[in-house]
């Protein structure tokens, strides 16, 4: 009776080893798929905005602004242009977590300034 | 019940080790717009096509001024295209280029102009300053709307009377020797020349 007993007592333990292994290394393959949307869209959208262009040539943050409200509205964005090196010329809008929709516009009017453009826009 | 308990407690421990170094992976998803795609490369070719007003030899200038910046293109941030000029005309009252660009997921064509056509011209002479006056009527084509400005060169812009459909009639005055020209630029920065 007693060893009836064992055998019981070491297959319920068996038991509950493998199915606790068997979910640690279901849990340890799982991955988290995270899909952020950069506004890839929108930023070409701005992009063939001429007054966009010129505003993001002049460094005008004002005009940006009212560019960047008329087509979002009061949703929140942030819009941050680097030089070639990655220095900060000009940020504006809030923080916002989430991809950002990036270019190179290398000039205009002929010249040689590359500027980059990064937009990223919070997701509903 | 030994056994269970060394279970539990072996469980626990394994449990606890998990925790402490959570394996999960993380993948994050990007995705490319064409149209920002198409954007950034109208850009590039109308760069091109400004600088090259003025030069002599314009199909050189054009094709090292567009690998240029191309050159400026970081890989990390856009995929540098494959770029192939099939058609590029400079002429003073025409400016129009067709390019290709290349790459690993798209193929996509820019093609850029701005010309100018004389639909009218008439001159008649001031007898009091000794001058003529001109009268251009000058239609404008382009590949999207843009606005024009207008400057003469060796001359003065009298009038402008901006018609329908980027149709124009400029009046300029010259002197009776002076060869003039009109200068129209859009905005973009495109330039075209006109003789008056």
């Amino acid at each position: 009776m007693r060893g009836q007993i064992f055998t019981v007592d070491a297959v319920a333990a068996s038991t509950l080893m493998m199915t606790v292994l068997i979910n640690l290394f279901l849990i340890s393959q799982m991955s988290i798929l995270v899909k952020y949307e950069a506004p890839e869209s929108l930023l070409g959208i701005l992009l063939k905005d001429e007054e966009f262009i010129y505003a993001v040539y002049s460094l005008d943050s004002g005009r940006l602004r009212a560019i960047l409200n008329s087509y979002l509205g009061l949703t929140p964005y942030n819009l941050t242009l680097l030089d070639a090196d990655g220095g900060k010329l000009l940020s504006i809008g809030v923080e916002v977590e989430g991809l950002a929709a990036s270019t190179i516009i290398v000039g205009v009017n002929g010249t040689v300034n590359p500027i980059i453009i990064c937009l990223k826009v919070r997701q509903p | 019940m030994n056994y269970t308990l060394t279970a539990y407690l072996i469980c626990m421990l394994l449990v606890a080790s998990i925790l402490i170094q959570p394996g999960m992976h993380i993948i994050s998803l990007r995705s490319e717009g064409l149209e920002k795609i198409f954007a950034t490369d109208y850009w590039l070719t109308l760069n091109a096509l400004i600088y090259i007003y003025g030069k002599e030899d314009s199909i050189g200038e054009f094709n090292s001024f567009l690998n240029s910046e191309l050159n400026f293109l970081n890989p990390r941030i856009i995929e540098v295209p494959n770029v192939t000029v099939q058609y590029l005309n400079v002429t003073g009252s025409r400016i129009e280029v067709q390019l290709t660009f290349r790459r690993q997921w798209t193929v996509h064509r820019i093609h850029i102009f701005l010309k100018a056509e004389i639909v009218d011209r008439s001159v008649k002479h001031n007898p009091e300053r000794n001058e003529l006056t001109v009268t251009l009527k000058v239609k404008f084509y382009s590949d999207r709307p843009v606005h024009i400005y207008f400057k003469v060169l060796d001359g003065e812009l009298l009038k402008i009377k901006n018609l329908v459909d980027q149709t124009f009639e400029i009046y300029i005055s010259k002197s009776l020797q002076s060869i003039s020209r009109l200068v129209a630029t859009d905005s973009r920065g495109l330039k075209v020349t006109i003789n008056v």
